[in-house]
């Protein structure tokens, strides 16, 4: 039957057939394809819509007090943060769109779609708005326009695709464009409709700012580099997180006369510390040793002498310094990043110490903490502490050292064996009575660290996932070149257990957003308290439960889909946790 | 507000430190006590004086008073949830009855009423803060009890708000507002947890043998939900809880609130750190001022016009218009209850502002020249 | 490792540059400290607690309380073990019907993703996507409002109140239930002997089928084993009733033998642990040529053990309270059991209870002749169900793509069906790949009945807190938490083990 034929005489044809016959047979083939599919699909079709219909009668029906939701958006957003002030939230998101523009002109996403794709889209949507057209309860004053608005977008969406004809199904539109036009779009949806009244100028100039940043960050690429670009803006994301916390919370100017106080201690510590990262690096190990004693003694001895904050933060960073120095920092290259890696140390640790002694500069009533900042706080907060805690604990469970392997593996497992909300009241409940008097943190410092403990015990079992696949080769790989224990856990194994693990990472800062939800129990103003206890206590809103429980469930699910989706497409891109 | 922020950041450069000292396998124990003693040395080094809310200073001797005004802000301790006493509007201010009294109390203190800070306090947590020195004043619908006067070292200011427990049902469960107790036999009663309320139904029904399910829940919007939809009988909390609920919701004709001998008394008053009665006068004269001030008929608007021209020898002392001003003994301002009502208003101007729009008569809370229980000891 | 082996045979280096001795210097010198930590903290608190006028004893265990709970075994507990009883069983409840539920929804519905049927399938991928993506603490809440705002209000037929087959009703729902009479647990002794006499039967049938090759059907046999025993004890039980006596002999030997006796034994086993393991650790280190050189971090190693013994020893001698709430413990269970079993108690084992609408007062309530579920305990079912399905769905799923396509296409051509191929073939393979997976979401389901707090369900931590803010005694409920979560967690994941390697053992 079969005959060769070269492929250039025999042009691959569109199945045009079954594209032609269109709805009947695609019913044909995915819902009725078999008997008992026929009733299946039937059954779940009235369940459907019995209880699509049941539910926009109950959320579309007059009694429901959706009133009391926009006001109180800013609410929602910042809890009590003064309202004066919020221009620094606008701010730090500046410069977050600053970094998210300069990235993506740097990483420069290569996706591509079609028109057809998008018609598809635009046509899905109007059948998905028609049919809740369908389903909402007559009186609802929205029906008509959806009904109207739908079928207008399914007929764009389905002459757009009979115009295009095959030509629409040709990926040549990059992603980044699309996107773009969605943002345009965004931002003429909020100037024609009532949308977003009092904000909508700050985000026009925030997706101005982003626009711009990733139009200077092509030259910028071609200038600078793209590898050293990567490398910049990967610190750039790490450090932007405290940056930006600092300036919601202080007054975002340096204070001047503070760090000059500061600087008869900090510069000798600055010389101290080159001279000794130059002789741990230099002399042998055995002086190394010695040198390193005495700056453990003189680190904590600065506990116990008064001087300033800082320097005592310092020398602890110093000693971490030096005793890696010897491992890591013998040849010259690796003394030149030590050098660099201890200047940059200092600055930012003056710069945070400096911050978080200045005054707050703010007008504020009281704890301004709260709403989604402050479950955006917890979740990274916690999240980013929780990697020390986690990747410490999952050394100690794979190393050799039986007391570290007992305490790491206990830790690990009672945490893990117990609910957040008993770690949480642990931190709110439990810890005071082992202070002294007088002597007591902040209930949102508490709740990080409580969040980052608990945190800390599943990341520990991810890292060591990780830490047991890689292939035993490795270690004995890297034992064969000579390299200590300490070279090959920094430089060959846990970077690559890390990489391994990114996708189950990810996944668990997910988890950790949808948690934070808890420390509304513990009486903090996250953005589930201000939804479920602050917002429907207003007099005015009294009654409003449900309506604000179903908003918090919206925008909860918002953000978690959308970071779930974003994480598929970069475990894609990376090709990782796929071996 | 330093505190938290040096806590912060000695948590950000311990992952620095843990990072740079990667190699070497400590454990996370280690790392925890160290924010704690930042805590205690953080404010040295920093700009001095800058924000350190020390808790502890006042103890030694001086009164609440003097750390008060040293600080320049009064650290008062609010409800969030309880509308009409303390709650956060939509521009994010506190705002109630209960909040008003701290805004009174810094205004008599410092001369502005909007130099307090609020924390906000669950119910739980509310006498912690008060032993901790984390606030000065607690304003936060609490009962006035012999244990919390006594044992729990507290003491109270006057009476700002005298309430009692009640309960509501629906008329159509055949409810009047004489029921009696007995009628909620073999009910499903619901209460907020955590505060007097429930321990006072079940006290009072085990008084009477009366077999009931109790069920409470964190938050009294749960409850409301319930008592609506039928799944609780009977709600109980303080009267003006019930009020409140009956009086703005669209169903509230169908219910009645009973018996009308409340089951418990509720006092609700201010309450600070015991044995400093310098503070207790301020606290208390401010609340006397306010009552006194609505008995002679000045309010926030004719306040000037009463300062230039007093109606008697006792409102020109209180308002600081004559010589014989009182407040400067106290460690006041002479002015300081001029403040309070210009700022803030009297009694009656801060129940009608908050209270009224709730549907919440004067009754106990009138003046006692109105058959009410308000009664403020005379200013001389 | 090698190079200590290499030094120990060299010159001995000096102390500071032995590798071992570091590493064993550093870890002790971390457990003193976290030992002297925890002596700091642990005197600072109670310096607090004294202050504060509180203690750390369990008083508030056996002292009365004045709480009443929503629902349980205790409504209105007497004392504070009363309360904890109430709430752990209502917990255990709630984990116990949540499992079932979430392992057969999550199965369907991991099932039903990968179906042909278009609605099917994205009807199950918009339940996962809904589901996975809000927190658990909102939906918790929301279906303990759906119910009581949807279902119908609760009343009494004309007629009066009389025992129904179902109540559906916003103060819960209602159903029949076989509740345990008196004589149940006399009639367990059978029904436990009677699946152990089955099991035997079972196996002794297998065998016989591999031996002869004939059809020996073991199913049968076991059940009918099980059935006649199980039955033989509904009229019999009685006769368990011996075992009353057997209960009541250990006690009385427990309260006869005096506590040092006992501190004594356990010192003694603490030393014989001590001493066995570093017997047996030698014995892993002797080769046929004799015991191999130990290196110092043997000896260290057998020293912590060695020392660990004799503190164990010391402990048991130095605080006698721990043994005497030991052997308290195992006589209170014995003489607990004691009571259960009685030669005179006759009767029928399980009774058969039908719901019924009471009216006490003026309002009509579920009466407690059925099995009955409040709405506080439909919304935390409801929402950890629903929740851990999500997650088994996305389990199940995985576990059967997982299966090589293959395996489908060898079974559809031996002609099976495709719901065959699904049930006989891809199931049991993916079984073994999501049972792991599984065990971990039956833990969280586990662990986040905890936030039945939100809907006032009388939890452990509901109850706790409870206890706690009357009382203050905040360090001993967290530590009752504690252990109470520590041990369901052992305990499940002991089962999931378990069952994971039996079903890895069938595979060889």
């Amino acid at each position: 039957m079969t005959v060769y034929v070269a492929p250039e005489l025999k042009p691959p044809e569109p199945p045009p057939e079954a594209r032609q016959l269109g709805a009947w047979v695609w019913l044909r083939k995915n819902l009725f394809n078999t008997w008992y599919n026929g009733v299946l699909t039937v059954v779940l079709a009235v369940g459907i819509v019995w209880g699509a219909r049941g539910a926009f009668a109950f959320l579309l029906s007059p009694d429901r007090l959706w009133g009391v939701i926009p006001p109180n958006a800013t609410n929602y957003a910042v809890d009590v943060y003064p309202r004066p002030e919020l221009t620094r939230i606008w701010v730090t998101l500046a410069v977050v769109m600053v970094l998210v523009g300069l990235s993506s002109a740097t990483w420069r996403p290569t996706g591509k779609t079609s028109w057809g794709t998008i018609l598809a889209v635009v046509r899905a949507t109007g059948v998905a708005a028609f049919a809740v057209g369908l389903l909402v309860p007559p009186t609802f004053v929205g029906r008509n326009p959806l009904l109207v608005g739908g079928a207008v977008l399914v007929l764009l969406g389905a002459v757009g695709i009979r115009a295009a004809g095959p030509a629409a199904r040709e990926e040549r539109l990059p992603m980044l464009g699309v996107l773009a036009g969605v943002l345009v779009l965004a931002l003429v949806v909020i100037w024609l409709l009532p949308v977003a009244k009092t904000t909508k100028v700050p985000w026009t100039i925030e997706v101005l700012v982003l626009a711009a940043a990733h139009l200077v960050g092509r030259p910028l690429v071609r200038a600078v580099g793209e590898k050293t670009l990567k490398v910049v803006l990967s610190f750039l994301w790490v450090l932007s997180l405290p940056v930006i916390y600092l300036h919601l919370e202080r007054k975002p100017v340096i204070p001047w006369e503070v760090v000059v106080s500061w600087l008869p201690w900090v510069l000798p510590v600055l010389v101290v510390g080159y001279l000794a990262i130059l002789y741990a690096s230099r002399a042998g190990r055995e002086r190394a040793a010695a040198l390193n004693a005495l700056l453990v003694v003189a680190a904590l001895a600065v506990w116990f002498v008064p001087s300033p904050m800082v320097v005592r933060l310092l020398m602890l960073v110093l000693v971490g310094f030096t005793l890696a120095a010897p491992t890591f920092a013998s040849s010259g290259n690796g003394r030149r990043n030590f050098m660099v890696g201890w200047s940059g140390a200092t600055f930012f640790l003056v710069y945070f110490v400096t911050l978080a002694v200045a005054e707050t500069g703010l007008e504020t009533q009281g704890d301004f903490l709260g709403g989604l900042n402050l479950t955006f706080l917890l979740a990274l907060g916690g999240m980013l502490l929780s990697f020390p805690i986690g990747i410490m604990m999952a050394l100690g469970r794979t190393s050799t050292m039986p007391i570290f392997r007992l305490l790491s593996t206990g830790y690990i497992e009672i945490v893990r064996g117990v609910p957040l909300i008993t770690v949480l009241f642990f931190a709110d409940k439990v810890v005071p009575r082992f202070l002294p008097p007088g002597l007591d943190f902040d209930g949102v410092v508490k709740a990080i660290i409580a969040i980052a403990l608990f945190s800390g015990a599943y990341l520990a079992e991810n890292v060591r996932g990780g830490l047991q696949s890689i292939p035993k080769g490795q270690y004995e790989a890297a034992r064969a070149l000579g390299m200590t224990t300490a070279q090959m856990t920094m430089l060959i194994t846990l970077p690559q257990a890390l990489r391994a693990v990114i996708p189950a990472i990810v996944g668990q800062v997910i988890s950790l957003f949808k948690d934070t939800s808890l420390v509304a129990i513990i009486g903090l103003a996250d953005f589930f308290r201000v939804a479920r206890d602050i917002v429907p206590n207003q007099p005015a809103s009294l009654g409003s439960q449900i309506e604000n429980l179903v908003m918090a469930a919206v925008v909860y699910w918002i953000f978690t889909f959308s970071f779930s989706r974003a994480s598929l497409r970069l475990e894609r891109k990376l090709g990782v946790g796929t071996r | 507000m330093g505190k938290k922020l040096t806590l912060l950041t000695a948590v950000f450069a311990l992952v620095v430190a843990a990072c740079g000292g990667g190699a070497e396998e400590t454990t996370t124990t280690t790392a925890a006590p160290e924010p704690g003693e930042t805590t205690t040395t953080a404010p040295a080094p920093g700009g001095g004086d800058a924000g350190a809310g020390g808790g502890g200073a006042e103890q030694a001797g001086g009164s609440l008073l003097d750390t008060v005004i040293a600080r320049g802000t009064l650290n008062c301790g609010v409800n969030e949830t309880l509308a009409g006493f303390g709650f956060k509007d939509e521009t994010g201010q506190f705002v109630g009855f209960d909040v008003d009294l701290c805004r009174a109390v810094a205004a008599a203190v410092l001369g502005d009423a909007d130099a307090v800070k609020f924390e906000p306090l669950t119910a739980a947590a509310r006498f912690e803060a008060v032993n901790s020195g984390l606030i000065d004043l607690l304003s936060r619908n609490t009962t006035w009890t012999q244990s919390r006067d006594t044992d729990l070292g507290l003491d109270f200011g006057p009476t700002t708000y005298y309430d009692g427990q009640q309960l509501m049902a629906k008329k159509a469960d055949g409810f009047t507002a004489d029921s009696p107790l007995t009628d909620i036999a073999g009910a499903v009663v619901c209460t907020n947890a955590g505060t007097t309320t429930e321990k006072n139904i079940t006290e009072a029904s085990a008084a009477l043998g009366l077999d009931i399910t109790l069920q409470t829940f964190e938050d009294f919007n749960i409850v409301m939900e319930n008592f609506k939809s039928g799944a609780c009988d009977v709600v109980t909390t303080d009267g003006s809880g019930l009020v409140s609920r009956k009086a703005t919701d669209p169903a509230g004709d169908e219910w009645v609130i009973f018996p009308s001998v409340p089951i418990s008394k509720e006092p609700l008053g201010p309450a600070w750190k015991q044995n400093d009665s310098v503070w207790g006068d301020v606290v208390r004269w401010t609340v006397y001022a306010m009552i006194i001030a609505e008995e002679k008929g000045i309010t926030s608007a004719n306040v000037d016009q009463m300062v230039a021209n007093p109606p008697d020898g006792e409102a020109a002392r209180l308002l600081g218009a004559s010589e014989d001003e009182i407040q400067t003994k106290m460690g006041l301002p002479a002015d300081a209850f001029y403040q309070v009502i210009k700022q803030v208003g009297n009694y009656g101007e801060v129940f009608d502002r908050h209270l009224t729009p709730l549907g919440l008569n004067r009754g106990l809370n009138a003046l006692w020249s109105d058959g009410g229980l308000l009664y403020a000891p005379p200013a001389r | 490792m090698t190079q200590s082996r290499i030094d120990a045979t060299q010159t001995r280096p000096p102390l500071w540059r032995n590798v071992t001795f570091l590493k064993w210097a550093t870890q002790i010198g971390v457990l003193v400290g976290l030992v002297v930590l925890a002596w700091i903290l642990i005197s600072t608190a109670l310096r607090n607690l004294e202050a504060q006028g509180l203690s750390l004893d369990w008083d508030f265990l056996t002292d009365p309380v004045g709480i009443r709970l929503g629902e349980g075994i205790f409504t209105q507990p007497a004392s504070g073990l009363e309360a904890f009883a109430t709430a752990i069983v209502n917990m255990l409840r709630v984990t116990a019907s949540g499992i079932i539920a979430a392992t057969i929804l999550g199965v369907l519905v991991g099932i039903s993703r990968l179906s042909s049927n278009w609605l099917l399938s994205r009807s199950a991928t918009a339940f996962v996507e809904t589901i996975r993506n809000i927190p658990l603490l909102i939906q918790i809440v929301f279906w303990f409002f759906l119910m009581t705002l949807f279902f119908p209000t609760l009343e009494v037929d004309a007629s009066g109140p009389a025992p129904g087959w179902l109540i559906v009703s916003r103060k819960g729902v209602s159903i029949p239930w076989l509740f345990p009479t008196e004589v149940f647990w006399q009639w367990f002794v059978f029904v436990a002997g009677g699946a152990w006499a089955a099991r035997r039967v079972y196996r002794r049938r297998i065998e016989l089928l591999e031996e002869t090759g004939r059809e020996t059907h073991p199913g049968r046999w076991a059940l009918g084993t099980f059935v006649l025993i199980a039955g033989l004890g509904w009229f019999a039980h009685p006769i368990a009733g011996a075992l009353g006596w057997l209960f009541a002999l250990v006690a009385a030997v427990i309260a006869a033998i005096p506590d040092f006796a006992f501190q004594l034994l356990f010192a003694a086993v603490s030393i014989w642990l001590g001493a066995r393991w570093i017997r047996r650790f030698l014995d892993s280190r002797r080769t046929p040529a004799g015991l191999a050189r130990l290196t110092d971090d043997d000896y260290f190693r057998m020293g912590l053990a060695g020392v660990l013994g004799l503190a164990g020893a010391a402990v048991f001698v130095a605080i006698p309270q721990i043994t005497s709430l030991i052997t308290d413990v195992a006589h209170f269970v014995f003489a607990f059991l004691d009571q259960k079993f009685d030669f005179l108690r006759t009767g029928v084992p399980l009774r058969l209870g039908r719901p019924e609408v009471v009216v006490p007062g003026r309002f009509p309530q579920i009466g407690d002749t059925g099995m009955t579920m409040t709405p506080n305990f439909f919304g935390l079912w409801v929402g950890v169900t629903l929740y851990t399905a999500a997650f088994i769905a996305e389990i199940v799923r995985g576990g059967i793509l997982a299966v090589p396509k293959g395996q489908t296409e060898a079974g559809m051509a031996l002609g099976l069906k495709r719901s065959q191929v699904l049930r006989m073939i891809i199931l049991p393979q993916a079984f073994r790949i999501i049972l792991p997976p599984m065990g971990n979401q039956y833990l969280n389901l586990a662990k986040n009945t905890s936030l039945g707090i939100a809907i006032a369900y009388a939890e452990l931590v509901q109850v706790g807190q409870t206890l706690f803010n009357q009382t203050g005694d905040t360090i001993q409920v967290f530590l009752i938490w504690m252990a109470f979560y520590l041990t369901v967690s052992l305990v499940l994941s002991s089962i999931v083990n378990w069952y994971n390697r039996r079903v890895k053992l069938v595979e060889r």
